[in-house]
């Protein structure tokens, strides 16, 4: 007991706390074997309670937890402990970063590399990128490249859905019945008995978000009645968990049979390419049963057959660019010697230590960073929706950028304020000198590490390109002054 | 310099007991009736204060008894005029405790 109570005590008061208390129960442990009494063993172990009250008021005593608090937030290990704790808050807070894992994850589809959405290119607004129903019905003709084709309504809708006296609003896009089939999904609720298509009148199928979220993951959902936007529907499905379509914003996909579409209605498509068919080729083909069917030569650059996983996470690459170019800018910082960040030469040891520190705190920051702007940013163009536009793609990407040069910009300044032997930020900042007298004295502040290592010296105005930041390294004549710390 | 320290009871009675002649923490508990958890600490606070002293007996007495050395504590010049004052403050304090006999260091 003695031995877990003496971890609450902090370490310096430590060995003396634990000698006092063993050598007082060794006292009464003896006084005990003379008396011969098995009451008083009890009161030994009632006595070795206290002990924890004790070691408590070391630890909790207010000069020294005011110490201690200074002294900790100080350290590197504060940083690193905060950074992470902030990651985990992130990650807690998004739902475990639902965007993120479907945009790095293998897709929950079958066969993922073969789906593909198709659209027409040459466009600036996302919004003309859908292509008219009348173009699905003969791409589905099209057996040659196509496994499957599936359309679905290109701006998702905000509707009323009730189900079991629950009501929320959800968007809900319209879809073709083979959908699931051109996905090679499987449903994680299902009617036993499925419906057909011509006796299937505003069936749904809820997302796996929706149904936990707003209808508290009712395992009997499917035999509720059913409402959209006041009229009947029958709820047939529920999606399996990391399924969106076409966004995650979409929480019901409203059925309906294939050429329901008016011919002339604007969607999105998905498919599924036949193995060994390249996006090439596809395009190639597609293109010219178009020019086939409307009877006039239609250019193949017109349409484009993109893979679906590379639609995901296409902001990814545009997310790495804009860091590329920030690491860039910040390593030609350190090299030029306009940020003097070296450490003192103690060794091998020390210097790993030094760049460790700044590599996992930069990266860190990085990753809570990324995890932010995916997560809580308006989505970057992922399909075809028609909600969301290039401006809207490129904010997340200025977002990005600038949260980038910032988190670059505040870690060298954190490690440029910090100890180059004990890594602790440096304290004490005291001005020097006269302002505005640069010509004539030296003026800037003064920052000191608390363990007497060396001091920092930041000029109030830079007059040349090197690190205004000079680091003095104090010898052990000093350690005396900042003795007892 | 020192601004009178106003005592509460508790520690009243441990100053007391020191005074008395149980210098040790586990006597002060066991003449008091007071629990390590109230004890302890509030030695503590009573050298934080100035009001007692801890030391540590010597090996040579310790090994003759054949135990580890102990801590004791003692009151100050300070810890004897707070405990007049205390005295005077809650008058039965005196009669609480006992003289240690052979106890006393």
């Amino acid at each position: 007991m003695l031995h877990v109570a003496s971890w609450i005590v902090p370490r310096r008061a430590r060995a003396e706390w634990r000698k006092e208390w063993e050598a007082e129960l060794a006292c009464a442990w003896q006084m005990a074997h003379q008396e011969s009494s098995s009451s008083r063993n009890r009161g030994l172990r009632s006595r070795c309670c206290g002990a924890f009250l004790d070691a408590a008021w070391y630890r909790l005593n207010r000069e020294d937890l005011l110490r201690t608090r200074e002294h900790w937030a100080r350290t590197p290990a504060f940083v690193l402990y905060a950074l992470i704790t902030m990651l985990l808050l992130l990650v807690s807070g998004s739902g475990y970063l639902p965007r993120m894992r479907s945009i790095l994850m293998a897709p929950p589809y079958g066969a993922p590399e073969r789906m593909v959405t198709i659209s027409r290119t040459g466009v600036i607004d996302s919004a003309d990128w859908v292509v008219p129903y009348s173009w699905v019905t003969i791409w589905r003709r099209q057996r040659q490249v196509l496994e499957g084709v599936a359309a679905y309504s290109a701006q998702p809708q905000e509707s009323l859905v009730g189900i079991g006296g629950q009501r929320s609003k959800i968007g809900l896009v319209q879809v073709e019945t083979n959908l699931l089939q051109v996905f090679g999904v499987k449903l994680l609720l299902s009617r036993a008995f499925p419906l057909s298509p011509a006796s299937c009148h505003n069936c749904l199928v809820l997302s796996y978000q929706a149904w936990r979220h707003d209808f508290a993951a009712d395992p009997n959902i499917l035999q509720k009645k059913a409402t959209i936007n006041g009229q009947d529907a029958t709820v047939i499905g529920v999606l399996p968990e990391r399924f969106w379509f076409p966004t995650d914003d979409v929480g019901v996909l409203l059925w309906g049979e294939e050429n329901s579409f008016s011919a002339d209605k604007p969607v999105g498509v998905v498919a599924r390419l036949r193995p060994g068919v390249t996006e090439r080729q596809a395009e190639s083909n597609l293109a010219r049963s178009i020019s086939n069917s409307i009877g006039e030569p239609f250019s193949e650059s017109a349409i484009q057959v993109w893979p679906l996983q590379e639609r995901v996470r296409q902001p990814l690459t545009s997310y790495g660019l804009a860091l590329c170019v920030s690491l860039l800018v910040m390593t030609t910082l350190l090299w030029s010697g306009r940020m003097n960040l070296l450490p003192q030469r103690r060794g091998a040891g020390a210097a790993c230590r030094w760049w460790t520190f700044f590599a996992s705190k930069t990266a860190l920051l990085l990753l809570i960073l990324l995890a932010a702007v995916v997560e809580f940013t308006p989505e970057p163009y992922i399909f075809p929706s028609g909600r969301t536009t290039l401006i809207v793609e490129s904010g997340s990407l200025w977002i990005f950028s600038v949260g980038c040069v910032f988190v670059l910009w505040w870690s060298l300044m954190d490690q440029q304020r910090r100890c180059r032997a004990c890594l602790e930020k440096l304290a004490l900042p005291a001005q020097i000198g006269r302002s505005g007298c640069l010509l004539l004295s030296w003026a800037g502040t003064e920052l000191v590490c608390a363990q007497g290592h060396g001091l920092l010296h930041i000029t109030e105005t830079d007059v040349c390109w090197l690190d205004p930041a000079q680091w003095t390294q104090l010898d052990e004549s000093w350690e005396p002054l900042f003795a007892g710390k | 310099m020192h601004s009178p320290v106003k005592l509460s009871h508790t520690s009243a009675l441990i100053l007391q007991t020191i005074s008395q002649g149980y210098c040790y923490g586990f006597d002060v508990m066991d003449v008091t009736g007071l629990p390590s958890g109230t004890v302890y600490p509030a030695l503590r606070r009573l050298e934080r204060d100035e009001l007692v002293q801890s030391k540590w007996e010597s090996e040579a007495l310790a090994e003759g008894q054949d135990r580890p050395p102990r801590k004791y504590y003692r009151l100050t010049r300070l810890g004897n005029g707070t405990l007049a004052g205390a005295v005077k403050r809650y008058p039965l304090l005196e009669q609480l405790t006992p003289e240690a006999k052979t106890r006393s260091r």
